[in-house]
């Protein structure tokens, strides 16, 4: 094994080992909030307090994400763990990155590139799920270590090998989370132009080593379209892709889009931010660009750098719902571009852009702390507000004189509470809602979540509202009484049904389905 | 003194092993670390200090001693819990190090203490916190006496052996059940004088006699202890301290090696299958190894005899604190679980057996055994945290159900109309609602789990410690039976007619001295029945 990754230059010497820990720390600084206060999201409700099967991503087509939660945690989500194995594969994800973009290595350049790419709050879209954090961190690994393979392949003298890992590599991350496409070609994209700008490869040159990468990937994603084939998942929104026919027309929108991420904002990533951000990136560009001192090479250098801004959207190019601006998408494309000018300050020579890189980047890196102990101070806040308002809800229920313990109930929540906005008041261009304002006690969850910590379980899971429910007495009340919570008339409970009005839209929204069934006296 | 000073600097040279342990015993329990949730005998103690005597109504004596002289007897976060797993992982340490002397490579080691110390028979020592850090120091002070006892083979005899009685008579009197401890260690390395070049018997037996002396003696000491304490009466006769009869030890001793045996595949709650497989793996490779060692390769009858009797010893070892316990239980103080299945008393024994067996299994020649002992120890590792993390999971949720019900229940009683602010309540809570099982999937086959994941935190018997735990002036009173000069029409016309199990809106009563709750059916009809034996006569009366 040790020989294997020796020839393979993936054995860490002393200074990727203190890199390593040294960058795991700050990351796991980062979001140490996080990790000591245990918060999941609404699709963790049950599996919280049960387990992750190999076939729970199925339906929708993520066949592969669960896997590593079976062979790591017996499918179990545990509480610190989750998070400390999820930044153990980040961390080391970004030093095979490292390594395959050739960033110069130092122990200051390597822990600054690592932790400037894991602490942008694009990070914090895997940490509101945790049922997917792992899994989601983990493919940054694989799909480092399958680039970096299949860019080993052209001088290795066991193709083969190399190649069937990287397929393995590509087809596992595209079976968990197929956006981490995005990922390969602006990594890709990123070695293209650091190969062809400063290491002086011919484009010749670049086609050699690099069509191993491009012929796995296609591979790999070959693979990925069979599976889904053969293990027909439902028809999910996110399996959706694109006509060919609509593809030359979505080219330029999508051109636009990735030209625009520089500068729309999200939570977390206000203007200031995304300012500082896109100066980092300009000088990394304008560096590059200046390096060759050829003219046609600056056009081509010009051309790869345009050509992986595009790939940053490459997900949005695809598939027919919209991607464009959501974090965990961009966690994987956008992300990356912003890692790739960093190694390019941190790479660049004269050593004056070296140093200006290092502060800028340790700058940025602050700011990317800042900005993620914001978040989840904001997310505690809010998972503790509507969490709160659970508890209230349950001690209503339980108060109400008709309401039995031991008796079956089929349940309904009208609408929903999203509290965590409430806590926020920067600006955004576009909302984010992995983000922000996902809720906590999401509508379809409330049966779940209503008996999370009660003692008796007085849900009828497998019966949902009946229009024979619908009783005039019950209708009226709907029509003309209930008013969201915290109104005393925001619960009704009778013999059969609880329901529970959280908003005002929602109530509006059951309302008008009320009226088609309404009761005939 | 000078090989003090060598210990000393071998510990300070080889602190990566006992930090490596130290450090993956508080991953496994980090989410207790830093949330601050405690089980339910701890709720007065968190508030008030432990005395030094707090614990002679039992007859441990010596369990609060460690918790005074380096907490000042005062359970506190984060602190009770690391000096226990420090002084734990040192224990491993020490005991692999200096009293079984197995040197392997610094990674080998290292895996091996970090697997042993990390086993979840360590949950049911981390639900009470306030015997957290005595039950997880006692293994250091066997270590010592071990390794006292095995000096005085060599030279001071009487000094060597005083050491060791000392040692284990101190552990003893905080916790009777980590004799397991010592007794398996002892037998453990008994097999491996048994087993390495030169095995003689008489040397064995010289061996073997320091320390069935210092057993017999902590024993007999233990027992006029409590002769004395209970004379004194300040030691209460309960289930946990009464010994059984020579005819009761013959007679149990076929139930207890089927335990022993058992143990190795029974699944508890957190004692995961994949545990227990690698648990029986590890012991049926060492076995095997056992049987084609250099011993028992030359055939002698005697040889095999005598690590055959030893390895019966050993099964005997691993439950000996359940063997030498008489199995009449003084309900309702006694645990659900039976003596042979407790976690915390096979916590003395079976780590230290596994740890004997990897670090024998890897000394061995075939490169095989050396790989396979050590990829065993990696992924009982990795289950044992993930175990360990499940069981504190269970405990974190399971505590904020329990005490969001608990909050539920105390606005309850105050938004009654009969509540007034400054009376002193009585309160009888009818049932008990042990939430952690909401937040764990049982396996089929899994048994038992009082401790671990069905005990409630709040008993019925010590309501007053945990109503008044959060309220702003102490509102209920020590006490749960009614006295019968209290009783009104009203009590009566409630607990015979209107009670009603948790949450209907009758499922709290409140006059000016009592606060009924009944909180699960089964308590509301135990609390009628009882009701209806003690009034009947008055209710007679009333109707006549």
């Amino acid at each position: 094994m040790k020989e294997f990754l020796k020839k393979l230059n993936l054995l860490p010497d002393k200074t990727d080992l203190k890199a390593w820990l040294i960058s795991f720390c700050i990351i796991n600084f980062a979001f140490l909030y996080h990790t000591l206060n245990f918060m999941w999201g609404n699709h963790d409700v049950k599996f919280i307090k049960e387990e992750l099967l190999l076939s729970s991503g199925l339906f929708e087509g993520r066949f592969t994400q669960f896997i590593p939660y079976r062979l790591l945690t017996s499918g179990q989500i545990l509480p610190i763990l989750n998070n400390l194995i999820g930044f153990a594969f980040l961390t080391i994800g970004l030093w095979i990155l490292a390594k395959y973009w050739n960033i110069q290595k130092s122990l200051i350049g390597y822990i600054l590139f690592i932790t400037f790419a894991a602490t942008q709050p694009y990070t914090l879209s895997w940490m509101y799920f945790t049922f997917i954090t792992i899994s989601c961190l983990l493919w940054v690994f694989l799909a480092a270590l399958g680039l970096y393979l299949s860019e080993r392949v052209h001088n290795a003298s066991h193709k083969w090998i190399l190649s069937f890992i990287s397929v393995l590599c590509f087809y596992l991350t595209l079976g968990g989370y197929p956006p981490i496409i995005n990922m390969f070609f602006v990594c890709l994209g990123g070695k293209l132009i650091i190969s062809y700008t400063f290491e002086q490869k011919s484009l010749k040159q670049l086609w050699q080593i690099h069509k191993y990468t491009l012929i796995n990937i296609i591979f790999a994603a070959i693979l990925f379209k069979i599976s889904l084939i053969i293990l027909t998942p439902n028809d999910v929104y996110n399996l959706k892709t694109e006509n060919l026919t609509n593809l030359p027309h979505k080219f330029l929108q999508t051109l636009a889009i990735a030209f625009k991420q520089f500068f729309i904002t999200v939570p977390f990533m206000e203007r200031g931010y995304k300012i500082c951000l896109a100066v980092m990136s300009l000088l990394a560009v304008i560096g590059t660009l200046f390096y060759p001192s050829r003219p046609r090479k600056k056009y081509l250098t010009l051309f790869f750098l345009v050509g992986t801004i595009w790939t940053t959207s490459l997900t949005t190019f695809l598939v027919i719902p919209h991607t464009e601006y959501v974090s965990r998408i961009d966690f994987y494309g956008f992300g990356f571009l912003y890692a790739l000018m960093a190694g390019i300050l941190l790479t660049l020579t004269p050593k004056i852009y070296q140093s200006l890189g290092i502060i800028i980047i340790t700058l940025l890196l602050c700011i990317n702390i800042l900005n993620d102990y914001q978040a989840l101070k904001i997310w505690k806040q809010g998972h503790d507000a509507e969490f709160q308002i659970l508890d209230n809800i349950t001690e209503r229920i339980e108060n109400h004189p008709l309401f039995n313990a031991h008796h079956q109930y089929r349940f309904y929540q009208v609408g929903d509470l999203s509290l965590r906005p409430n806590y926020y008041n920067g600006s955004y261009d576009f909302n984010d809602v992995f983000l922000l304002t996902i809720p906590y006690l999401a509508m379809w969850q409330g049966s779940n979540l209503l008996e999370f910590y009660t003692p008796t379980a007085y849900i009828n899971h497998n019966l949902p509202l009946l229009p024979e429910d619908i009783t005039p007495e019950v209708y009226d009340f709907f029509m003309q009484k209930a008013e969201p919570w915290p109104s005393p008339n925001a619960v009704y409970v009778n013999k059969d049904i609880i329901i529970i009005v959280y908003n005002q839209a929602g109530l509006n929204d059951f309302k008008n389905t009320l009226r088609t069934l309404e009761p005939k006296e | 003194m000078l090989e003090l000073k060598q210990y000393i600097n071998n510990i300070k040279s080889e602190w990566y092993l006992w930090v490596t342990a130290f450090l993956v015993l508080c991953l496994s329990f980090s989410p207790l670390l830093f949330n601050f949730i405690w089980g339910n005998h701890d709720w007065l103690p968190l508030i008030q200090d432990n005395r030094l005597s707090s614990g002679l109504i039992e007859g441990r004596f010596s369990q609060y001693l460690l918790l005074n002289v380096i907490l000042d007897g005062k359970i506190l976060p984060i602190f009770n819990i690391i000096f226990g797993f420090l002084l734990y992982a040192l224990a491993l340490y020490g005991l692999s190090r200096y009293y079984f002397c197995y040197k392997n490579s610094k990674l080998t080691a290292a895996v091996f203490i970090c697997t042993v110390a990390s086993m979840p028979y360590i949950t049911e020592i981390m639900y009470f916190h306030f015997i957290t850090l005595s039950l997880l120091s006692w293994p250091l002070f066997i270590t010592l006496s071990l390794i006292a006892t095995q000096k005085s083979t060599e030279k001071h005899f009487l000094l060597w052996e005083l050491c060791g009685f000392g040692l284990l008579f101190l552990s003893l009197g905080g916790y009777p059940g980590c004799i397991n401890m010592y007794v398996t260690a002892a037998i453990c390395r008994l097999i491996q004088i048994q087993t390495s070049h030169k095995p003689i018997f008489t040397q064995l037996l010289k061996k073997a006699l320091p320390y069935a002396l210092n057993i017999i003696l902590a024993l007999g000491s233990l027992k006029i202890t409590y002769s004395y304490l209970q004379q004194n009466h300040l030691m209460m006769s309960l289930y946990n301290s009464q010994g059984a009869t020579p005819l009761e030890l013959l007679q149990k001793l076929p139930a207890i090696i089927q335990a022993s045996l058992m143990s190795f595949t029974e699944t508890q709650p957190f004692i995961s299958l994949t545990f227990k497989i690698f648990l029986s793996l590890i012991f049926t490779l060492f076995i095997t190894t056992l049987c084609f060692s250099s011993t028992l390769r030359k055939k002698t009858l005697s040889n095999t005899l005598i690590l055959a009797g030893l390895i019966l010893c050993l099964l005997v070892c691993l439950k000996f604190s359940a063997w030498l316990v008489s199995e009449q239980a003084d309900n309702p103080f006694a645990t659900l679980d039976p003596a042979t299945s407790m976690l915390r008393t096979d916590f003395y024994s079976y780590p230290i057996l596994t740890l004997f067996c990897l670090f024998f299994i890897h000394q061995q020649k075939p490169i095989l055994l050396k790989n396979l002992s050590f990829i065993m120890g990696l992924i009982l590792l990795i289950t044992n945290i993930n175990n360990n993390l499940i069981f504190s999971k269970t405990h974190l949720l399971g505590f904020s159900a329990e005490n969001k019900l608990l909050e539920r229940i105390i606005s309850r009683i105050q938004e009654n109309p009969e509540y007034q602010t400054h009376n002193l309540y009585t309160v009888i809570q009818a049932g008990e609602l042990p939430l952690r099982s909401k937040f764990y999937m049982k396996k089929a086959h899994e048994k038992y789990g009082y401790y671990t994941l069905n005990t409630p935190y709040s008993r019925h018997w010590i309501a007053f410690e945990y109503y008044n735990f959060y309220a702003p002036q102490y509102f209920v009173q020590e006490g749960t039976s009614i006295t019968p000069n209290d009783i009104t029409p009203q009590m009566v016309n409630y607990l015979s007619k209107q009670m009603h199990s948790w949450p209907h809106p009758n499922a709290v009563y409140v006059d000016k001295n009592y606060a009924i709750i009944a909180l699960t059916p089964e308590g509301k009809d135990l609390l009628s029945r009882q009701f209806r034996l003690l009034h009947l006569p008055l209710s007679n009366q009333e109707t006549k």
